[in-house]
């Protein structure tokens, strides 16, 4: 058995103490001689199980084990003891040495008071934990609920030792959004032994999730090892909301502020804060572009530096406007730092810069707004000269002329306008024009004008327009559309050319022409009719003569060869006839158009004519009666109505001679009725529509001739004095012609 | 051969009078009538007319209408016709089918070629 030096064994704090194998003694220190009472003399050599461990109270002590278990495993074990014999707790290391063991042991008893008092604490921790305001827990050190305190059970609303262990897990004491971060926390601290803390909502037994601060802190043993948890859940759901509201304002600010700073740093305008004094303590980047300044030379700056020497005094006033707290609105001139001016526009407001009291200038570079108003300014000049001079023009014009808006809404007419048609404006503008048409034209023109606006193309028309003494007078109207640069209607410009003359004189000159025209297709006519008419007695006249060759060649009797001479003057005689009726039928060709009316009286008239024709007439036997109701004055063509008299009385001594003619005479209203009956042979039904058409003869009888125009031109004179003529016969009673005029018929 | 007789249709006395002696004074058989319709009606009613010779201007039936007729009748289709014109608006004769129209005044000479023409002379 190994022997330690004595003397170091003796300087030892714990008590030493040595033993072989058989437990016998080997050696001892001072300490443990003192905690014994015996001395090394009455130790050593003894067996220590016999020393100490053999009296009732010591004899089944676990120590005996512990040494046997050191001396067979050879390995050192640590343990307290409480040694009765002496009321002591002892800390005791039991190491092996070479043919034994020996044991380290000092006195712990304080120390264990200590633990004991702390075992007691641990029950405190409960009582303490229900006299809190918070809600608190106990776990053990694996995590388990083993204790909530009264207020956690009142918050929740749950029966006491409902949430053991880890329930809580499971009955939705979380906010969902919180458990899972809760449970991760928790398992954390219980793995690491850190301190647990973790905000999160807890549903109160009313529903309402409320913010709470969880803590809690392991309680250790005085080893340091877990013993229990301890916790608390503090409510800080009015901290909580305040301070998210808080945080919600402050992002808001920043955001603002960041919003307020990307204007000031990338507004085109100038912001210029200066201090009381006038110096420019704070510029946007465009101020200084604005001036031409870099940032650090712009800073520093003063009203005398920048602002254009005639626009000083602007300045000043400007400063104490906004140090009384005034805004100022003003424009002015300001200078870069190249000399050049330039205008500007700015607005001053007082402002709190670093909690002083500052002036803020926002300052808009005008100059090429200014440039560009001028240029405007001098274009509606120039506009407003030429508008003025095309007016000056337009009414020295002799024309009419006019002017619309885009709509074609009239808005300027010209004096000459309103001399001719002696109106206002006020009368005439917009569509007011209509009021100077002819009202058989003006439905007709307003829907070409409204066509035409929208057409935007030149156009012309001739309409008559009312002059202010209310006659009307042909205008020829042009009107052109006037354009902007960007090809946009913008007005219509209009002239009314007065063409009446042209007109009238086109009109009459058409007139003539168609009348010429009548009259030369008229003799046309009455030549071919002419020469149809002679060439008939020249056939017949021409044959005779070469019958009469013919039997002068021959042996002819002298009585034959007279009645073929005889036979050739009949014709000659039938041909003067001819010639001497076509002057006649020239005189009522010439007539027939174109009546001429004049007053006449009519029974007194027709008198006339039967006198003048009595040698004709008496030659055919025919007995002429007038029967006028009354004498009546007409407005007719007497030249006219001569021939209408005169062809129907001599028609009716043609053919029918040796009859009677009555002539009556009707009024009926405005309109006089004649009547020219005769009871001779009458006409065929199928030949009376014919009577009035050229060339007809009802007879083919050759005791008649002429141009069979005779009743086609009283037809047509008739009609003329817009009248109407009839005829009604009877084969064997005779005829009568019916005749109707208007006693004084309208002018053509 | 038997002459055939020649047709005058002519609203002139003095026309249809002088022909028909003319005509006669050559030995030619003449029949008149004083208008188309009653021509036609006298066509009808001879067949020995181996010619007709028409004036236009006439009442009742005119040339024009006494030649569109002609369509119609067939003993009218087959005989020859000349036309005696004083007028300027003439058929053509062509489209009427017609032997030949002479103007008023003619020769007799000019009337009686055709009518050689036309096979009816001796």
């Amino acid at each position: 058995m190994k022997l330690y030096d004595q003397d170091l064994l003796d300087t030892l704090t714990d008590g030493f103490i040595s033993v072989d194998e058989n437990f016998t003694i080997v050696q001892v220190n001072k300490v443990q001689e003192s905690i014994a009472g015996l001395s090394r003399e009455d130790q050593i050599g003894n067996n220590l199980i016999d020393l100490y461990f053999s009296t009732p109270e010591t004899k089944d002590s676990p120590t005996i084990g512990i040494y046997q278990k050191v001396f067979s495993q050879n390995q050192s074990i640590s343990f307290s003891e409480f040694y009765a014999p002496l009321s002591t707790w002892f800390q005791v290391e039991v190491h092996p040495s070479e043919g034994g063991i020996y044991a380290l042991f000092k006195d712990i008893s304080n120390k264990k008071i200590h633990e004991s008092l702390y075992r007691e604490k641990e029950n405190l921790h409960v009582k303490y934990a229900d006299a809190m305001p918070q809600m608190a827990f106990i776990s053990d050190e694996k995590g388990n609920i083993t204790y909530f305190n009264s207020r956690h059970y009142a918050y929740f609303g749950l029966a006491p030792n409902d949430q053991i262990g880890w329930k809580w897990k499971s009955q939705s004491m979380h906010h969902p959004e919180d458990l899972e971060r809760t449970i991760k926390r928790w398992s954390h601290s219980l793995s690491t032994g850190e301190d647990y803390s973790i905000e999160y909502r807890l549903r109160r037994h009313d529903g309402e999730f409320r913010w709470h601060l969880g803590r809690a802190v392991p309680i250790r043993d005085r080893n340091g090892k877990i013993l229990q948890w301890f916790g608390t859940n503090t409510d800080i759901h009015e901290n909580k909301l305040r301070e998210q509201e808080l945080r919600q304002k402050t992002s808001e600010l920043e955001k603002q502020e960041a919003q307020y700073k990307g204007i000031f740093e990338t507004a085109n305008d100038a912001f210029m804060i200066f201090d009381e004094d006038g110096i420019l303590v704070e510029a946007n980047p465009a101020c200084c572009n604005m001036h031409g300044y870099p940032y650090e030379e712009m800073i520093g700056l003063t009203g005398t530096d920048f602002v254009h020497p005639g626009d000083i005094g602007k300045f000043v006033k400007f400063v104490i406007d906004v140090q009384n707290g005034k805004r100022f609105n003003v424009s002015a001139r300001h200078v870069r730092k190249n000399g050049e001016p330039f205008f500007i526009d700015v607005v001053g407001s007082p402002i709190l810069f670093g909690g002083k009291k500052h002036l803020l200038a926002v300052v808009r570079d005008v100059s090429e707004k200014e440039v560009a108003l001028k240029k405007e300014r001098k274009a509606q000049e120039n506009l407003k000269n030429r508008e003025n001079e095309m007016r000056a023009l337009a009414n020295s014009i002799p024309q009419l002329a006019w002017m619309t808006d885009s709509e074609g809404w009239i808005h300027w007419y010209n004096d000459r306008w309103y001399e001719y048609t002696g109106t206002s404006i006020e009368e005439m503008e917009g569509w007011g024009w209509t009021k100077v048409h002819h009202p058989d034209h003006v439905d007709k023109i307003v829907e070409f004008v409204k066509d035409a606006w929208n057409q935007e193309k030149p156009w012309e028309l001739t309409f008559p327009l009312r002059r202010k003494d209310g006659a009307f007078r042909w205008f020829l109207t042009r009107a052109i559309p006037i354009f902007d640069s960007a090809g946009n209607l913008t007005r219509w410009f209009g002239t009314n050319t007065d063409i009446h003359e042209e007109k009238i004189n086109a009109q009459k000159l058409e007139q003539t022409g168609n009348e010429l025209k009548a009259a030369v297709a008229s003799r046309d006519e009455f030549l071919s009719i002419a020469s149809h008419e002679l060439k008939t007695p020249l056939t017949t006249l021409s044959l005779q003569l070469e019958i009469l060759g013919m039997q002068l060649s021959s042996d002819t009797p002298q009585n034959e060869l007279l009645e073929t001479v005889n036979m050739t003057e009949q014709q000659v005689s039938r041909l003067d006839k001819l010639a001497s009726n076509l002057l006649d039928i020239t005189r009522i060709r010439s007539g027939a158009a174109n009546p001429v009316f004049a007053p006449f009286k009519l029974e007194e008239f027709t008198q006339g004519i039967v006198k003048q024709h009595s040698f004709s007439l008496e030659e055919s036997r025919l007995e002429v009666k007038l029967c006028f109701e009354e004498e009546i004055e007409v407005l007719w063509d007497r030249n006219q109505i001569e021939q209408v008299f005169v062809n129907i009385i001599l028609n009716a001594g043609k053919y029918a001679a040796g009859s009677e003619l009555q002539i009556l005479c009707k009024r009926d209203e405005s309109f006089l009725n004649l009547e020219f009956k005769d009871n001779g042979p009458g006409i065929a039904k199928e030949k009376q529509s014919l009577i009035f058409e050229k060339y007809i003869r009802a007879t083919s009888s050759r005791k008649t001739s002429g141009l069979g125009l005779g009743l086609f031109i009283t037809k047509q004179i008739v009609e003329g004095h817009g009248g109407q003529i009839s005829v009604k016969s009877e084969l064997g009673k005779g005829t009568s012609f019916h005749v109707s005029i208007p006693i004084r018929p309208e002018p053509v | 051969m038997a002459l055939k007789s020649i047709l005058i249709i002519d609203d002139d006395f003095s026309i249809l009078e002088t022909v028909k002696k003319i005509l006669n004074l050559k030995g030619f058989k003449v029949l008149t009538a004083s208008n188309g319709e009653a021509g036609l009606s006298m066509v009808k009613n001879e067949n020995d007319i181996g010619l007709i010779l028409l004036d236009l201007m006439m009442p009742v039936m005119d040339g024009f209408e006494f030649l569109e007729s002609r369509a119609q009748y067939r003993e009218l289709a087959d005989i020859p016709v000349i036309v005696l014109s004083a007028g300027e608006d003439r058929p053509n004769a062509k489209n009427y089918d017609i032997h030949k129209v002479i103007s008023k005044p003619f020769r007799f000479n000019q009337l009686l070629k055709e009518i050689e023409v036309l096979g009816l002379g001796n």
